[in-house]
């Protein structure tokens, strides 16, 4: 399967060759993961390989997958990369909170101390989201984190247009505004 | 005055234009502003978790699913419609039919039953060898030890016999080593644990719960809470259940969770 159809797939929320990918090449990765680090437990190769694969098809959703690559060296060198990040106790993805954290600190502002959330707003946060939809959660991921596009989003969701995808979007980013706020009080 | 939310939206969707981003950082001054979008931010992280675990769970079902390959019931109609529109990937998993997988599938069923009930079936003492499997060391990392030369040697020859789990020797050289330190604590205490010397591994780690490395906190909090364990005392390792489950930011919070049947 080629780059592009296997993207063209993932963004059609058709996600079979996906799985099938996924499959194929795990027991691959894992043996050349137990080969390299032997003191992790089984779980946490299962997870490795699984952030490999988020990588994976964030990097591909992204179309920082070129056509040449051959994806099982593509994927176990995702997988090791992972591996030793893993050791370093860093995380997989660098998450919003510490690009903004960076922001503030970048502006010379008061350090992030005081924004911290606690430990019992992140689960009211979490808590506070079962509210918002499925389909917000699904639009609102799909634009602010994978940064599709208004199309790419409309099609994966089958909406009409991207003008009602963008109008869906607006409602659902209003709606997740309000849950803050919420919260914040 | 532009509109808050409008700014935070821009600025996620790394849109702001130049009149925007002046404001924006305007508004950075504003302690409200601020938690705003950090809220914000911190929310759509916890959407790109769900969004990971559920695709991660979406391939797992659908592997499950062709490893199987007795039906395809199972299958979200969305991905059936996948097979439908893409005759080759019909074609692709027709291929893999094949009667062995239906033997294989019920072994691996008769295994999970066989699996789930050993709990049932072998004495109690079963469960210890059943957390031993899980336990692993603290991880030996080779750290320097400024000029101290002499504790430099120790400290390698330490992590040496920590390595050939000669757990004896090395935890009579971690406790040589002067001046010592939280990380030779955690390690001392590993290997006590690893000798089944629990009394004294409980107390060192329960000093380094309060230790000002978060690692180390961490680390401890999770040893502890498998000391516990090891010993039968269920109301202590419960307590560290908690207390590690509820901390979003505890590294260990996913394992632990993974052993709440022994706390019961």
């Amino acid at each position: 399967m080629d780059i592009k159809t296997l993207r063209d797939a993932l963004l059609s929320n058709h996600l079979a060759s996906f799985s099938e990918l996924y499959r194929s090449f795990k027991p691959y990765c894992l043996s050349i993961l137990k080969g390299k680090h032997r003191n992790l437990d089984h779980d946490e190769y299962e997870a490795i390989y699984n952030d490999a694969i988020l990588i994976f098809r964030d990097n591909l959703i992204a179309n920082k997958v070129s056509g040449s690559s051959n994806l099982k060296s593509y994927i176990t060198g995702i997988c090791l990369n992972v591996a030793n990040n893993w050791l370093r106790k860093n995380q997989r993805y660098a998450n919003k909170k510490t690009q903004i954290g960076l922001l503030f600190d970048s502006q010379g502002h008061i350090p992030l101390e005081d924004l911290e959330y606690k430990e019992n707003l992140y689960l009211k946060l979490e808590k506070g989201l079962e509210d918002l939809s499925d389909k917000c959660k699904n639009i609102i991921t799909a634009f602010y984190i994978d940064q599709l596009s208004m199309e790419e989003i409309a099609k994966k969701y089958k909406f009409a247009s991207k003008d009602v995808a963008k109008t869906i979007k607006s409602r659902c980013f209003k709606k997740l505004q309000s849950i803050i706020a919420n919260i914040n009080d | 005055m532009i509109n808050d939310q409008h700014l935070i939206e821009q600025y996620l969707s790394e849109n702001l234009n130049e009149d925007e981003q002046i404001s924006f950082n305007q508004r950075l001054n504003d302690a409200a502003f601020r938690k705003s979008l950090m809220l914000t931010g911190v929310s759509l992280d916890i959407l790109k978790e769900q969004s990971d675990k559920h695709f991660i769970e979406q391939l797992q079902q659908n592997t499950s699913v062709n490893e199987s390959n007795t039906n395809y019931k199972l299958v979200p109609s969305s991905n059936l419609k996948d097979t439908a529109e893409n005759p080759q990937i019909k074609q692709n998993e027709t291929k893999r039919i094949n009667p062995r997988t239906r033997l294989l599938k019920i072994a691996a069923i008769a295994a999970i039953f066989i699996f789930a009930a050993l709990p049932f079936l072998l004495p109690e003492n079963s469960q210890i060898n059943e957390l031993d499997r899980y336990f692993i060391p603290y991880p030996p990392v080779d750290f320097a030890r400024g000029n101290n030369a002499d504790g430099q040697e120790t400290l390698k020859a330490a992590l040496k016999q920590y390595i050939n789990e000669d757990y004896a020797s090395a935890l009579k050289l971690f406790q040589n080593i002067e001046p010592t330190n939280d990380t030779l604590q955690l390690y001392a205490a590993n290997c006590q644990m690893k000798l089944k010397d629990y009394q004294p591994a409980e107390q060192t780690l329960f000093k380094l719960t309060e230790s000002m490395a978060e690692n180390i906190r961490n680390n401890a909090e999770w040893y502890l809470f498998y000391t516990f364990l090891y010993q039968g005392k269920m109301d202590k390792a419960k307590m560290y259940y908690d207390a590690i489950t509820k901390n979003p930011k505890q590294p260990f919070r996913n394992k632990t969770m993974m052993l709440k049947d022994y706390i019961k």
